[in-house]
């Protein structure tokens, strides 16, 4: 377990060259893949390909029949359960097989993945390769269950402290939305930029990312409904300082490393401390100082909660789903008749399909109720983040199970220095005229001489 | 009404009733069957061919209903929509006061100009931070087949880089500064990416330019679409953009597969019952074949499918009656036979522009207020 932005991925890279040996990478994260990629290949190695239902019939036979070739194989847990896909991997040999985001396949997790659970058995298919399993969040309980699910008996464990002591720490309360919004702007006036700032809906990501774009910040929203080209944009807008803020959604993750993000900002409670977490961890991967803003106000906790219970089937919800599927009607009857999310409807179908024995409602109505508890416990432990009087690290060490450790700039509990009101950057690059900009592009003119 | 809501309207109004929603659905996301490339030929619609491939169906089936609910369109007695008198009035005032993308022309440029753009975009990223010595960057088009043609270019060119990017820099500076070049530059200019300077999104655009992101979408479309048109035409003065287009304007690309074998057999003097037994498929399958032939190729010859006298006839009822309603036609000349009259009916249409004639009939205004239109963006 490594903390976000420590450099997880030279993990398997750099055993890969020492060894001269192929390595598999499962992630769950789609829409990273083909950043991860991008990463490899902007460090110069070319043989590298992701393997998902992003890619053209085309694009995945080319990578298919290419195994042998690829050093890096990025590959989502939904390929791995086509067969024709693994009989093409057991031809070739893996060295490493790792599994990114490990949390996702325990339960207790937040992000669970039920197409996690398979990953034991693909792994002894193709002959049992050492396993490396990556996570930058998981408590003792996640740990073990990662273990297990994993059949691994003996693992070597390599913990890091969660804590990123570079990172200083706030909660920012308000009375109302209509307050937020404006301690969000004070905020993006004082904290430094470039930062990132959390929304749990893509909507009020868009329309505040509208609005402050429209106040003269450099801001875009950035989340799964953004097509793919314009994302492409929006990452090297960033990357190259053209954007100071970028509004994301919780969970979409950015897949491009940037290492001087100053400040991540929440505008919505995260649903778990391990989420909350991991997202700050984007800040300050340069080792320089960087904050962590979460803005609260008074019911922000029905949003996590309510997705919690929408992600959960009811009991007579779960009923109905295993008379229907029993009597072997289509999936998508199923879904429409009993009004079931996507998540629900994948959740169900993953353990019909494992154990379709009698009693198997009260055994799911069961394991459903024991995993929203702990969801709900999850969201609670993110509330007393909030409301905690002493010590906002010392929170966090706990939840991990780590003995805290004091530091000299904390939290504002312990009592932080106000930062230095930021010059607003001018938005010339927006403003030029077409011949300014194609001069510019062509690196015509003076304003590139500098380089 | 936003931009793409009046786009449709004016394609449902050239439909005049005679095709359904999908219809329209399958011409704009470029649909490659007979049917749908004789609907856009045959309705003057080709300029639409192809604009938004990746629009959802559900997105689309929203708009259309949006619309309904406004009263901006009804269905006539054979369930297929019409655009109200209201509906009409509407789309008048909405390009009275936005811009009007007459270059559009998706038929021709629609997918080809989908990869030429990728082209473009990548060969001036890579161009311009090599240039600068900067040989790490991320790509902004992460198309395999696009990324090595790049580099396949960039290894076989004998020019240095820096000629192949002045010459880029002065081509598109040409163009961008001929005098009929029909809007903002700045459409295009802000997308391209450089060294220091990444593309803007579309939502940015908006911003910039003080219009909808759908509005930006279909005047960069149209802006691309005339840049298109004029490399094809002048390719004397842009050759290496032509150099960057021209593989992907195939003249057999325009017929679907199994039209261009059908062509093959009547060019070697087949007619249709041989062709349609020789290739073991039912007679209307080859009518249609012939149908998407009379739209798109002027040297097919009609005396074999109608004399010249019932061609005459048709064309004239047609004409008179302004209608392509076929069982109209019928009715006044009961000799000529249903595939006789869509032929006609092809034929007259294949290179009509309807498109700009819609234009000019139905949202006739003068230049000044066109221009009004059109960005107020700073210089
Ligand atoms: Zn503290």
């Amino acid at each position: 377990m490594l903390p976000t932005g420590t450099g997880k991925s030279l993990c398997f890279q750099y055993p890969s060259y020492v060894n001269n040996m192929r390595v598999i990478i499962v992630s769950p994260l789609l829409s990273l893949m083909q950043d991860q990629v991008e990463q490899i290949k902007y460090r110069g190695e070319k043989s590298v390909a992701a393997l998902n239902s992003f890619l053209s019939y085309q694009e995945k036979k080319e990578v298919m029949y290419n195994l042998k070739n690829i050093r890096f194989l990025f590959i989502s847990p939904e390929m791995l359960n086509v067969r024709e896909v693994r009989q093409e991997l057991r031809k070739v040999s893996y060295g490493l097989f790792v599994v990114d985001e490990a949390h996702c396949i325990s339960q207790w997790g937040p992000d669970f993945r039920p197409d996690y659970l398979m990953l034991g058995k693909i792994i002894k298919e193709l002959g049992s390769p050492v396993v490396l399993a990556l996570t930058a969040t998981a408590t003792a309980q996640v740990r073990k269950d990662i273990m297990e699910k994993l059949q691994i008996q003996d693992a070597a464990q390599c913990i890091y402290s969660i804590n990123r002591s570079n990172i200083a720490l706030t909660v920012l309360t308000s009375d109302s939305p209509e307050e937020k919004k404006s301690e969000l702007e004070s905020a993006m006036e004082t904290y430094p930029s470039p930062g990132i700032i959390y929304f749990s809906s893509k909507r009020t990501a868009d329309e505040l990312a509208d609005y402050f774009s429209k106040k003269g910040f450099l801001t875009s929203s950035y989340h799964g409904d953004v097509e793919q080209d314009q994302r492409i944009l929006i990452q090297q807008q960033f990357l190259q300082g053209q954007l100071n803020w970028i509004f994301a959604t919780n969970a979409f993750g950015m897949g491009i490393n940037k290492e001087n993000v100053k400040t991540v900002i929440h505008f919505h409670m995260p649903s778990s401390v391990e989420n909350f977490v991991q997202e700050i961890g984007r800040a300050g991967r340069d080792g320089s100082n960087a904050q962590s803003i979460l803005l609260y106000s008074k019911g922000d906790e029905v949003i996590p909660m309510q997705l919690a219970e929408s992600e959960t089937p009811g009991s007579s919800q779960i009923r109905e789903f295993y008379r229907m599927a029993s009597a072997r009607h289509d999936t998508n009857t199923i879904q429409q008749e009993l009004f079931l999310s996507d998540t629900q409807m994948r959740v169900l179908l993953h353990y019909f399909n494992e154990e379709p024995s009698p009693g198997w409602e009260n055994k799911i109505i069961e394991k459903l109720t024991s995993r929203f508890l702990a969801k709900k416990k999850k969201i609670v432990e993110m509330k007393e983040y909030v409301d905690n009087d002493s010590c906002r690290r010392e929170m966090i060490y706990r939840a991990f199970g780590e003995v805290p450790v004091n530091q000299e700039r904390c939290c504002d509990l312990c009592g932080l220095s106000k930062p230095a009101v930021q010059e607003r950057p001018d938005r010339n690059a927006q403003s030029l005229g077409w011949l300014e900009r194609l001069d510019q592009i062509f690196n015509r003119g003076g304003q590139t001489e500098s380089k | 009404m936003n931009y793409s809501e009046a786009i449709y309207l004016i394609g449902l109004d050239l439909f005049n009733g005679e095709r359904t929603d999908s219809a329209l659905y399958h011409l704009i996301t470029g649909k490659k069957t007979s049917q749908t490339i004789q609907d856009a030929h045959l309705f003057g619609l080709s300029p639409l061919f192809s604009i938004v491939p990746n629009l959802k169906r559900k997105q689309f089936d929203e708009t259309i209903h949006h619309l309904k609910a406004q009263n901006f369109l009804i269905l006539n007695e054979t369930s297929k929509s019409l655009v109200t008198d209201h509906g009409k009035e509407k789309v008048r005032h909405f390009f009275a006061e936005h811009y009007f993308p007459a270059d559009l022309d998706g038929w021709r440029y629609g997918d080809a100009g989908r990869i030429f753009w990728g082209r473009v975009s990548l060969l001036i990223q890579t161009l311009s931070n090599l240039t600068q010595n900067e040989s790490r960057f991320f790509p902004v088009e992460r198309d395999r087949q696009i990324q090595s043609w790049v580099k396949d270019q960039l290894i076989h060119s004998k020019s240095a880089k820096k000629t192949l990017f002045d010459q880029l820099y002065l081509e598109w500076k040409a163009l961008f500064q001929s005098t009929d070049f029909p809007d903002d530059p700045l459409l295009i200019v802000q997308k391209f990416s450089g060294w220091n300077l990444i593309g803007l999104t579309y939502d940015q655009q908006a911003d910039s330019l003080s219009c909808s992101p759908d509005e930006v979408y279909y005047r960069f479309i149209n802006a691309l679409h005339y840049s298109l048109a004029k490399i094809v035409g002048k390719k004397e003065d842009y050759p290496m953009l032509h150099h960057i287009l021209k593989d992907l304007l195939k003249q057999d690309q325009l017929f679907t597969v199994s039209t261009a074998e059908t062509k093959r057999l009547l060019d070697n003097g087949m007619d249709l019952i041989e062709i349609s037994r020789k290739r073991r498929l039912k007679p209307s399958t080859i009518e249609d074949h012939i149908l998407e032939l009379a739209l798109l190729d002027r040297t097919l010859e009609k005396k074999p499918f109608v004399s010249e006298e019932l061609y005459t006839a048709i064309s004239e009822v047609a004409a008179r009656s302004g209608s392509k309603r076929l069982k109209v036609i019928k009715e006044a000349i009961p000799d000529a036979d249903y595939f006789q009259i869509r032929f006609v009916l092809a034929k007259e249409n294949g290179e009509a522009n309807q498109w700009n004639s819609y234009y000019r009939k139905n949202l006739a205004l003068n230049s000044s207020e066109k221009d009004k239109g059109r960005s107020s963006a700073t210089f």
